[in-house]
C-alpha cells in the first residue's frame, strides 16, 4: 500500500503541476509551433490523466471521510476532510460534464455558449490544481506514516 | 418516524446520485423531454429536504446552546444551502413556465445557474438522505 500510495500521489501532484504551467504559458501570449492555442500540451491529451486524477481524488477522500473519527467536535482534520471531500464532488461533476461537452457537443453550440463551457474550464483547472496537489500530499504523507 | 425517514432517506439518495449522473452525462445520452419530470422531482425532494433541514437545524442549535458542534455546523450549513438551491432552482424553473421551454444550448445565463442547481441539488439531497438512514439507523 505504502508504494502504491507515493505512485498515486506523485502522479497526482505531477498532474496537477502540469495543468497550473500548461495554463499559464497558455496565457502568456507565447506561440507554439504544434498548438494554436499557445498551450504547450493540447488540452485533449492532458484532459485523460486529469480523468484519473479526480478519480484518486474523490476515492481518497471519501475514504478519508468514512475512516474519520467521530468526536462530535469541529476540529481542524473534520474540516479539511469535509472541504476536500465535498469539493471533490463539485470537481467531478464540473470536470467530466465540461469534458464530455467539449468532446460531444462543443463545435454545434452557438458561441456564446461555447463561451460559457470555455469559462467553466478557468474555474475547473484552479480548482483541479489545488485538489489534486493537496490529495497527492496527503498521499504522500500517508505513505510516510505507514 | 423511523419507516419514513428510511423511505425518505433512500429516495434522497437515490435521486442525488441520478442528478449527478444525469448531469454529467447529459451531451451523451439525456433526452430533453425528460428534464420536466426531473424539474417536478427536484422541487419534490427540494420541499422535502427544506422540511427535514429545518427540522434538524431546530434541533440542533437548540441543544448546542452557544458551541459550535458538528451536529450544529452541518445541519446550518444544510438548511442554508437548500434555501439557496431551492431559490435558484425556482428562479430558473419558473422563467422556463413562463417564457416557453428553452434549449439547454439557448441562454447562457440560465445554463450557467442549472449548473450550480444540478451539483447543489446533488449534494444536498444526497447528504440529507445520508443522514435520514444514519438516524433511522441510531448512529
Amino acid at each position: 500500500m505504502t508504494i502504491l500510495y507515493r505512485v498515486l500521489g506523485a502522479f497526482s501532484i505531477l498532474v496537477a503541476a502540469t495543468v497550473g504551467f500548461n495554463q499559464i504559458i497558455e496565457h502568456s501570449g507565447l506561440d507554439f509551433p504544434w498548438q494554436n492555442s499557445g498551450a504547450i500540451i493540447p488540452w485533449q491529451y492532458i484532459n485523460p490523466p486529469m480523468a484519473v486524477a479526480v478519480i484518486i481524488a474523490i476515492l481518497y477522500n471519501l475514504r478519508r471521510k468514512l475512516n474519520m473519527e467521530d468526536t462530535g467536535a469541529v476540529t481542524r482534520d473534520y474540516l479539511e476532510t469535509n472541504i476536500l471531500f465535498y469539493t471533490s464532488i463539485i470537481l467531478t461533476t464540473t470536470f467530466f460534464s465540461n469534458w464530455l461537452f467539449t468532446i460531444n457537443v462543443s463545435n454545434e453550440a452557438p458561441e456564446d455558449i461555447q463561451l460559457l463551457y470555455l469559462t467553466f474550464w478557468w474555474f475547473i483547472d484552479p480548482a483541479f490544481i489545488l485538489i489534486s496537489g493537496i490529495t497527492g500530499y496527503h498521499l504522500i504523507r500517508d505513505a510516510k506514516d505507514a | 418516524m423511523e419507516p419514513i425517514n428510511r423511505i425518505f432517506g433512500v429516495i434522497h439518495v437515490g435521486y442525488g446520485v441520478a442528478i449527478a449522473i444525469a448531469f454529467v452525462l447529459w451531451t451523451t445520452a439525456f433526452p430533453d423531454d425528460l428534464w420536466w419530470i426531473v424539474n417536478i422531482l427536484s422541487l419534490i425532494v427540494l420541499l422535502a429536504s427544506l422540511g427535514f433541514n429545518f427540522a434538524r437545524k431546530t434541533t440542533a442549535t437548540a441543544a448546542s446552546g452557544d458551541s459550535v458542534t458538528r451536529e450544529y455546523l452541518e445541519s446550518n450549513v444544510l438548511f442554508y444551502g437548500t434555501i439557496i438551491v431551492l431559490l435558484l432552482f425556482l428562479y430558473n424553473w419558473i422563467s422556463i413556465l413562463v417564457d416557453g421551454a428553452i434549449g439547454f444550448n439557448e441562454e447562457p445565463v440560465r445554463d450557467a445557474i442549472w449548473v450550480v442547481i444540478d451539483i447543489g441539488l446533488a449534494i444536498i439531497s444526497t447528504t440529507t438522505g445520508m443522514n435520514l438512514l444514519r438516524r433511522q439507523s441510531g448512529d
